[in-house]
């Protein structure tokens, strides 16, 4: 017996158009990733700013500085210039990004060392997370005058030498408009610090003038992504790991027990567990009246507080006030 | 900077540096108690009020000592590269191949040793170079100077730096080193 079976034809043509699905460069790298390891990376996904304080909204310090070199003003980042030149760095309100770093020259640098002038930031225990990996930094950038200004963008180790753990690439900015830049570095395998630094020059010339930089981050992997905001309250607190500095203090209680007399005595906690047992300071002068502690000394310091002293000397069951000054704890690398 | 000890009347310590008002305590990771090891190498005494703890300038001392272990060898291995005014010669050394052949003299296996180029020859650098000068005069014709070549100039100054380095480490630094 034959059994005839009919088949409705098929357009083979019209089948494979069916099967071009609306996806993009992106979507198809997404597709083609064979671990979901391959596609976090891709999309960039989890905490990706290894730059604390990247949007410069802390400034524990001060909102400005005029001295270049060190921790002066915004939290978390370092002035750099070697020798000519002098620049003046502040917290400004924009209405783009909110606050920005405002670094401004005014003495031209005529020594063309070509290598200070720079902001940067050393990020701690980077060496196993960067070493021999692409990296890739971001940020917006804007120069005030239109004369057409340059600066290289780099990482390096935190100890002297200063060995360059990568080229330096350069951004170039001519003109009065907000401008995104972004690098990536592969980083050298060798790295023979714990921490690393990321160098921002803001020109290597000797114009004079301003320069703003905005949301500054820095994350592994080959793509720049959409800068990570913190609130201010976790940003806070990431810097204060690094240096704290309280607001004024109207009374901490200095006392003495029952036995002989001497320094009022009190323990200090910082607000956060430090890096390192940090170094102690006051900001400003204690109040010196009768019933005060006068100036404070610091002694038995450790990563989550420190032994606090008053100057003047108290009976058995006395105390004094500390009051009118601030304290401020530092750890920075 | 001038340093004091501080011992507060319940035994805590830190150091407190006049010249800044700040308290360091005496932990290897914060910065500024590594200044105050830096300070003591190169100043000594002088930056100390009253005498050094012995802790603290047996630290002083281990760093420094770390630092001129480093600082030789960074040197010692300048100066262990070719003098681009000498140039170096071609080395060549008899190295087994890998293969082996049965000895009929010694009744075993023996490697097949053949020459190999171990360190290719590189020509001395030219002493001299001719440069084009241009005057201050725009009309005036460029004048050709021959100046010492400057690569050669650059790497003499870093091999009499390197020099320097290693004929002033101190002895036992160089034993350690040639120990290691």
């Amino acid at each position: 017996m034959t059994v005839k079976i009919t088949k409705p034809e098929i357009n083979v043509r019209e089948q494979l158009n069916e099967l071009k699905k609306p996806t993009g460069v992106a979507g198809e790298a997404m597709l083609r990733a064979e671990t979901p390891q391959e596609q976090f990376n891709l999309i960039g996904a989890g905490r990706r700013n290894l730059l604390i304080n990247g949007g410069f909204d802390v400034w524990q310090r001060a909102s400005s500085n005029t001295t270049n070199s060190g921790y002066r003003s915004v939290d978390r980042w370092a002035f750099n210039t070697y020798t000519g030149g002098a620049f003046t760095v502040s917290k400004e309100t924009d209405s783009t990004f909110g606050n920005v770093l405002k670094w401004n020259r005014t003495t031209a640098d005529t020594s063309n060392t070509n290598a200070g002038n720079c902001i940067q930031q050393p990020i701690e225990n980077a060496k196993y997370l960067v070493k021999g990996k692409p990296v890739t930094v971001s940020f917006w950038l804007k120069n005030e005058k239109t004369v057409l200004r340059s600066g290289f963008v780099r990482f390096r180790i935190t100890a002297s030498p200063y060995t360059h753990l990568t080229p330096a690439q350069y951004w170039e900015s001519g003109s009065n408009e907000w401008e995104y830049h972004s690098f990536t570095f592969q980083t050298s395998e060798t790295v023979n610090t714990d921490h690393v630094e990321l160098q921002i020059q803001m020109d290597n010339g000797s114009s004079m003038g301003a320069m703003f930089i905005a949301q500054c981050q820095f994350e592994l992997g080959k793509v720049a992504t959409p800068f990570e905001h913190r609130s201010y309250g976790e940003e806070l607190a990431l810097c204060q790991r690094y240096y704290y500095k309280t607001d004024i203090i109207r009374y901490l209680n200095l006392g003495r027990y029952n036995n002989n007399t001497g320094s009022g005595l009190a323990w200090w906690n910082h607000p956060v567990y430090m890096r390192a047992a940090p170094t102690m300071s006051t900001v400003g002068t204690w109040n010196t009246n009768t019933g005060y502690s006068g100036a404070l000394s610091y002694a038995g310091i450790s990563k989550d507080g420190c032994q606090v002293n008053s100057s003047v000397s108290i009976s058995a069951n006395q105390m004094v006030y500390a009051h009118g000054a601030s304290i401020a704890g530092d750890a920075e690398l | 900077m001038s340093y004091s000890f501080i011992t507060s009347d319940m035994g805590e310590t830190s150091l407190y540096c006049s010249s800044t008002e700040k308290f360091t305590p005496l932990d290897p990771a914060n910065s500024d108690y590594q200044r105050v090891l830096n300070d003591i190498i190169e100043q000594g005494a002088d930056c100390f009020e009253g005498d050094i703890p012995t802790d603290l300038q047996t630290a002083a001392d281990t760093k420094q000592f770390a630092q001129q272990v480093s600082a030789y060898v960074s040197a010692t291995a300048r100066i262990a590269q070719y003098q681009l005014s000498v140039g170096r010669e071609e080395v060549v050394e008899s190295l087994p191949t890998g293969e082996q052949v049965y000895s009929e003299e010694t009744f075993e296996m023996e490697d097949v040793m053949a020459d190999f180029v171990t360190q290719t020859a590189i020509e001395p650098l030219e002493a001299t170079v001719e440069v084009t000068v241009h005057g201050d005069d725009p009309e005036a014709e460029p004048t050709v100077e021959t100046i010492p070549n400057p690569l050669i100039v650059a790497d003499d100054a870093e091999r009499a730096e390197a020099q320097a380095v290693i004929d002033s480490t101190p002895t036992p630094v160089k034993t350690y080193v040639e120990e290691q």
